[in-house]
Parts: C-alpha cells; sequence; structure tokens
C-alpha cells in the first residue's frame, strides 16, 4: 500500500508548528524556515519524494522550454487539448533538431522614414549592427519572413524588403517599401522589426494573441502550428497529427522504426541543458509537466503530513548544531533526526512478507500455503 | 498587590529624606522616576535571563516586560525597495532582537506579523536560493538603532499604513502616577533599593538647614 499523500502540510504550518512546541517566537522563524527549506531538500533526494506539476510556456524567442531549476526526474508531460490535457511521449532518442533562435541579440538600432513628413512613406530604412553570428547568417531569411508579423492591415500582402549586407561586424540596412500599388496603413518603428527578431522563422511569425488564446480563435496563417482549426475529427488539428497518442489520449502502439525523432508530439528532456526540446512542427507553446522535484520548497509547498515529524526533528538538530555551547544537545537531537528519518522511510517503504507472498502467488498461479 | 507609579515614589522619597519628605526635597520626583525607570529595566532583563532562560530554557520574555506601542508611522521615498519606522522607546538587548518583540501593520491578522531579519541577513537572504523564498511570502524587518526597515516596496499605500510594535522595556513616562508599575511584586524591593543606593554616596542627598551644613545659607 502506498503512503496516502492526500494529507498535506505547508512549510509554513511545519514552522510555526516548531516554534510553538519548542516555545520560541517568530525571532526564530527565519532560521528554523532554513532549516525547513534545508531539511525538504535532503529528505526530498531519496525518502521524500516531491511531485511538482507545472505549466511551462516557451519564452519568447525560445523554440523549448526551460526545466524547472529543482527538477530531478519526470513523471508525466501533457498539452492541453480543450479543457483537458493530453500525454505527450518522452522520447529517448536524438534531440530534434531545434528551430532557430537568438536572433533577439540584433536589433534595428535605427529606423529612417522616405519622405520624411506624413504618416504613410514610400520606403523605410532600418539599420542593424550585425554582432551577432547566428542573426547575420539568417539575416537574409530574418528579413524574408519580417512581411508576415507588421502590422499592414492587408493580410498576405507583403512588403518589399531589400538587404544590404550580411556580414558580422558591419552595419546593415533593410529597405522596407510596401508591395506595387499600395501603400503603408500606418508608420512603422522600431518595435515593427524587433518584433520580428523575436520570431524569425517564417512560419512561426507569432502574433501575442496566437499565444494567449491559441485553441480559442482562428487567427493567424493556415499551416502554422499554432493556428488551430477544426478538422473533421474532434479536437484540434494538432492532436490529429499525433502518431502515439489517438484523440481520446489513448496510447496507438509503437511503430518500430518508423518516425523516431520526428515524432512531432513528443518531446526530448535534456536534464544537463536544463531544456525540453521539441519539433518545429509540435503542436504547442506550452507544456505541463509533472516532475520529482529536488524539494525547491516555499511557505506554501505541500508536504506529505508523514514528512512533518522528520523535517520537525532536522530543524531542532541544526538549531543546536549552528549555537555555541549547544553541541551535546545536537548529538541527541541528530539521533532523533536519525530515528524520524528511519520511521518515515519505513513508512514510505510498506511492503511486507505477505504482500511478497501475494505477488509470487500471482505470477505462478494457485499455491499451496 | 499593585502599586503606582505615585506610590513607589513616596516609598523612595519617604527613605531618602529619613521619613520626612517634604516639598522642600532636593531631589525631584522625575529623577526618581528616572533612576527607576533604569533600575526596573534592569532587574527585569535580570530576572528574565535568570527565570525565564535559564531555569525554563525558554525564551519567551514574561508579558510584563512588554510595552504596546501604536499609531506609529511609516517614512521613505516611494519606490524604494524598503522603509522605515520610527520606535518610539529604546527597547532592551535581548538574544534574538527580541528587545522589538512585535511588529505589525496596526488591526491587521496576527498571522501578518512581520518576520524579523538580523541585521545584514537579508541580503543573504535574498541570495540564499532555496530559503529566498520566504522573502516573496512573508514582509520582514531589521532592527537598525532608531529604526525598524519593513522590506516592503515604499507606495502611497505602503507609506500610509500605521504599525503597532510591541517592545520589551519599561518607559514610565508613558504612565501617569496613578497608574500601576508593570513591576513584580517581589522586585519592588529591589528597584527601591538600587534607587536609593544611587543616591548613598552622593553627598547632602537632604537639605541640611543649618548654616554649618549648607554654605549657602551663609550667603544669605
Amino acid at each position: 500500500m502506498a503512503t496516502p499523500t492526500n494529507s498535506y502540510v505547508t512549510l509554513d504550518q511545519i514552522v510555526n508548528h516548531w516554534l510553538l512546541s519548542n516555545g520560541k517566537t517568530v525571532h526564530n522563524y527565519m532560521k528554523a524556515y532554513t532549516f525547513a527549506t534545508e531539511a525538504v531538500r535532503e529528505l526530498s533526494f531519496n525518502s521524500l519524494h516531491l511531485i511538482q506539476e507545472t505549466f511551462l510556456a516557451k519564452p519568447k524567442g525560445q523554440s523549448w522550454w526551460n526545466l524547472p531549476s529543482d527538477y530531478t526526474d519526470w513523471v508525466s508531460v501533457g498539452i492541453r487539448n480543450g479543457e483537458f490535457w493530453r500525454p505527450v511521449g518522452v522520447l529517448k532518442g536524438l534531440m530534434p533538431f531545434p528551430a532557430p533562435h537568438n536572433y533577439g541579440l540584433d536589433l534595428a538600432t535605427s529606423v529612417v522614414k522616405t519622405p520624411s513628413v506624413g504618416s504613410t512613406a514610400e520606403f523605410y530604412t532600418y539599420t542593424f549592427n550585425l554582432t551577432n553570428t547566428a542573426a547575420a547568417a539568417e539575416f537574409n531569411n530574418i528579413v524574408t519572413a519580417k512581411a508576415q508579423g507588421m502590422p499592414f492591415g492587408i493580410q498576405n500582402v507583403l512588403p518589399l524588403a531589400a538587404v544590404s549586407t550580411t556580414a558580422v561586424g558591419t552595419t546593415g540596412t533593410v529597405i522596407i517599401s510596401p508591395s506595387t500599388g499600395l501603400t503603408f496603413n500606418q508608420t512603422l518603428g522600431l518595435q515593427s522589426v524587433l518584433y520580428l527578431w523575436i520570431y524569425p522563422i517564417p512560419n512561426q511569425a507569432l502574433i501575442d494573441d496566437d499565444y494567449a488564446n491559441w485553441g480559442d480563435e482562428v487567427s493567424g496563417y493556415a499551416g502554422s502550428p499554432t493556428n488551430p482549426w477544426f478538422t473533421p475529427y474532434q479536437g484540434f488539428l494538432p492532436f490529429f497529427f499525433s502518431d502515439l497518442y489517438n484523440d481520446w489520449g489513448q496510447m496507438k502502439g509503437r511503430q518500430f522504426g518508423l518516425g523516431d525523432g520526428t515524432r512531432i508530439d513528443s518531446v526530448v528532456i535534456n536534464v544537463e541543458q536544463g531544456i525540453i526540446v521539441c519539433p518545429k512542427q509540435f503542436p504547442s507553446d506550452y507544456l505541463y509537466l509533472a516532475y520529482v522535484s529536488t524539494g525547491n520548497a516555499n511557505t506554501m509547498t505541500k508536504i506529505p503530513k508523514n514528512g512533518q515529524a522528520a523535517i520537525e526533528a532536522y530543524i531542532t538538530w541544526k538549531y543546536f548544531a549552528t549555537k555555541r555551547n549547544r553541541q551535546q544537545d545536537a548529538a541527541i537531537a541528530k539521533a532523533n533526526y536519525d530515528a524520524q528519518h528511519k520511521l518515515l522511510r519505513s513508512r514510505n517503504n510498506t511492503l511486507t512478507t505477505t504482500d511478497v507472498k501475494r505477488v509470487i502467488a500471482r505470477g505462478f498461479g494457485r499455491t499451496k500455503e | 498587590m499593585s502599586t503606582t507609579k505615585g506610590q513607589m515614589i513616596e516609598r523612595i522619597r519617604r527613605i531618602l529624606s529619613g521619613g520626612f519628605p517634604s516639598t522642600r526635597d532636593r531631589i525631584r520626583d522625575a529623577e526618581i522616576e528616572k533612576h527607576m525607570e533604569s533600575a526596573m529595566n534592569r532587574l527585569l532583563k535580570a530576572e528574565m535571563f535568570n527565570v525565564t532562560y535559564n531555569m525554563d530554557g525558554d525564551s519567551i520574555p514574561q508579558g510584563v516586560m512588554i510595552a504596546t506601542y501604536t499609531n506609529l508611522p511609516a517614512s521613505g521615498i516611494v519606490n524604494d525597495p524598503s522603509y522605515t519606522v520610527k520606535i518610539p522607546v529604546t527597547p532592551q538587548y535581548l538574544p534574538d532582537g527580541m528587545g522589538v518583540f512585535k511588529v505589525i501593520v496596526k488591526n491587521s491578522l496576527p498571522s501578518a506579523e512581520l518576520i524579523p531579519i538580523p541585521p545584514g541577513q537579508y541580503g543573504i537572504l535574498n541570495g540564499s536560493g532555496e530559503s529566498s523564498s520566504l522573502i516573496s511570502q512573508r514582509i520582514g524587518y531589521t532592527w537598525e538603532g532608531p529604526n525598524v526597515r519593513v522590506w516592503q516596496t515604499a507606495t502611497l499605500t505602503t507609506l500610509a499604513q500605521l504599525f503597532e510594535m510591541q517592545l520589551c522595556v519599561v518607559s514610565l513616562n508613558s504612565l501617569s502616577s496613578t497608574s500601576v508599575l508593570p513591576l513584580t511584586p517581589d522586585l519592588e524591593e529591589a528597584v527601591i533599593d538600587a534607587v536609593v543606593k544611587a543616591y548613598v554616596n552622593e553627598v547632602r542627598t537632604i537639605r541640611d538647614e543649618s548654616f554649618q551644613g549648607s554654605p549657602e545659607n551663609f550667603i544669605k
């Protein structure tokens, strides 16, 4: 029987209880709290696994998610399907090729409108200091991508862009002019380009609404991975594309040797880099992640109640251990903490010989007692 | 037994004047009061260490030595990460900074009590990783000389708050002569002794009306 985890206590409650039972005032709160967080961290490694749940969003300009700083192992990963979360696979294979990124370092430094008078213009000249190798190399692509994000009012009518140079260390200019027969319907500013440098990939030229409302609204370009539309199948397009799960989130089974590393609904967790990467076509910018935490606790962290005694014993031990002339008390408190720690571990490990017999019995069918 | 401030002063005056207190005594009530105050603070503190700490091992001071001050204004500059509240009376020096016993926004819930952060430790707490979550969830304060620094962003709203403070101190200024002293009965005698002792070494404490004893009488 697993440890019941439906009764929790917060770290704040543990610290307050310790202060209360030890006749201490709020003046010891900070110290006790520090020891309590330390205890949660230490216990979480082996004896008191804390499952944290979080909702990751890709930072703007990144094509990956950052792992929570207290991550040690994953439990489940999912994406939103309407009002449900559905699981996605975690691949053990090679990392998908990440989408280009990190062009945000070179931003337009100035923009000059020609002619300078009037709300519209014949063309705009954007100036860049090309300091970033990656950005410079992709300068052409970025400028091409520029069109899709600019607020021209007429969708799919792109302005013309002319690039002067792509060499690192030089000053590059981009001249933006309206399509033939059209005029800009508003003045462009630095923000227009800044925006595009953050989202340089043509089919990921998203606007903020895409992030805020994806799944709720059709706005954007057909085929954009974050532009959902309804299909004859239930749910949104991204889920239809899954090759691991059906629309009900059920595992369809594996196709060995097929599509390895290119499944668009799977992620790769790279602990060393502290990131979760996904293929470019991954159908969500948000990721639900349940993971085993190292115990980065705050005062509101919920801790299984069976760990309270051990945490309080730890506080007592450390409290004495850091006091002058209290080393003898610390030794006694340490022994008490060890006892509580053992008790906690034994509570979490309640496999009895009867359980073992039953497991064996199940494996071999009927046995004589 | 409840002895008032006036009664205590009366008893001390009587001893100092050899049983005949007079309005012409050179020692004034206010003077005796200050001596009393010093003696009381010293004795209560000693009592706390002797009894509370050594015998019980507890660190909670007795309520008799706690004084509450309310309606304390905050002062600071808007947008600064902290602001200050002036401490009305310098409290006693006690372990863990318990002289400033409690700081709380007036009329707020008990759970909103501010967390004491020792001087010099706020930056360390801020950079301590896992423990730093405390900062975002509880408001802390640091006792800095005549002020308490509250670690909350100064805004027009926060600066408009009034604070309540509990200090471990005996301050007789705030008591009228008929107010009962925050003094346990067993310590009354000790306070009287301490005050009288302060005057013992002073020459001519009692006004001497004779020509020989008081040179100024020759001048008259």
